[in-house]
């Protein structure tokens, strides 16, 4: 049995850590309301742009090279969004795993997936095995802004429009993290580019019966160049919003990571005390009987 | 509100980051990427691609509030407005401004 002295070393070590994983565990929560409503506020932007982007769609037969890409190109890029910062329990181990299990699938079709990572752990993870990462940004992984957003989805748009002789992409690939609940976080994988479009039109049609007179726009200075502003708008709005669900399922995730901490360092608590307790009452027992059996030995004597 | 008869437009402007402002006016106009553009009620279903300036909005109660606004586009239909920039910021009183 290990000295009272080392157990209450133990127990003070472990009270320490346990308030660390408390103050961690209630920053995340507080965090996770700001992430919430930074998400709310970006939306109503992204729904300006999807509506703006519809009408296109609904008016005129988009050939835009974001929609349709017409080259037999290998390549694609592959995006991987992980967080900053570790005690997330398995926020990004889960999207690495899901980034490899995508690569290789990508790999056995007979393309040739280039990886972009945003957050410091994954690049610090691809670093570290070597791997050859054409892109990569770091910093406020559970707060990105719409600079973030715009720096990425302009690297990846570059990369996409460029001729596949100079080294461009045919496709874009996003593993992130959906927000489902405070418990529950997905990772998902997603198309990004070429934007698939679908026309909300046909079902509008079949529920009312119907087709509904939708508005004969112009388009000023011209339709293509109008196109050529909003879709790239569209398509950082869509990074936005990946980035902001996988910054909330950061929080999310790191506060339940650290509730667990919290509960496990309880618990080793309660049962370091429990053994110095008995440890201490094992030492009185030993005096107490030392005692008896030395005061015994001094009256047989006497006797 | 003083003039309830006149037609107005219903104005929602909208930055990356958040919902900037949302009203009614009666007249905007805006630095569309081939000049300014002036907008008034039952004005033709237009989309218009905007460059960096100002918006002038002109509310029912004759105040006109500005917003500086940098790239993105705007799309007018059925006399609602949609205004949907990258960065915008908050709206100024011009009217107070200029006395």
């Amino acid at each position: 049995m290990a000295s009272q002295l080392a157990y209450k070393a133990r127990i003070a070590s472990t009270s320490s850590l346990e308030k660390i994983f408390n103050a961690q565990e209630m920053i995340a929560s507080s965090r996770i309301a700001k992430a919430r409503n930074v998400a709310l506020a970006a939306k109503p932007y992204s729904d300006a742009i999807f509506d703006a982007v519809q009408a296109l769609a609904q008016h005129t037969h988009i050939s835009h090279p974001i929609v349709r890409k017409d080259e037999d190109n290998p390549r694609v890029a592959v995006l991987a969004l992980t967080a900053d910062r570790g005690m997330a329990g398995a926020y990004t181990s889960s999207i690495i795993r899901e980034t490899e299990s995508l690569l290789a699938k990508l790999d056995d079709k007979g393309k040739k997936p280039e990886l972009y990572v945003y957050g410091r752990r994954g690049v610090t993870y691809y670093k570290y095995r070597g791997r050859d990462v054409r892109g990569t940004w770091e910093g406020n992984s559970d707060a990105p802004g719409v600079e973030v957003a715009e720096e990425i989805s302009k690297a990846l748009l570059d990369a996409y429009m460029k001729p596949a002789d100079e080294g461009g992409v045919s496709e874009l690939y996003v593993v992130f993290t959906e927000f489902v609940n405070m418990v529950v976080q997905k990772v998902r994988i997603l198309r990004m580019l070429p934007v698939e479009i679908v026309s909300v039109e046909s079902e509008q049609a079949e529920a009312s019966g119907v087709p509904e007179a939708q508005p004969l726009y112009t388009f000023e200075p011209s339709r293509d160049e109008v196109l050529d502003r909003v879709l790239p708008k569209y398509v950082q709005s869509r990074i936005h919003e990946c980035l902001l669900t996988s910054a909330a399922s950061e929080t999310a995730s790191r506060q339940n990571a650290m509730h667990t901490a919290t509960d496990n360092a309880r618990n080793l608590i309660d049962e370091l005390t429990r053994k110095l307790n008995a440890t201490r009452q094992a030492a009185i027992t030993q005096e107490l009987t030392e005692i008896i059996g030395s005061a015994d030995a001094l009256n047989n004597e006497k006797e | 509100m003083a003039a309830t008869d006149k037609p107005t437009i219903q104005v929602n402007i909208v930055a990356a980051d958040r919902p900037v402002w949302s009203g009614t006016a009666v007249q905007i106009s805006i630095p569309a990427s081939e000049g300014s553009m002036g907008i008034l009620a039952d004005h033709e279903p237009v989309m218009t691609a905007t460059k960096d300036g100002l918006i002038k909005v002109i509310q029912p109660n004759g105040e006109t509030l500005g917003f500086e606004v940098t790239d993105g586009f705007i799309s007018f239909d059925s006399n609602k407005l949609t205004v949907a920039v990258e960065t915008c910021k908050d709206g100024v009183d011009l009217n107070a401004s200029a006395e």
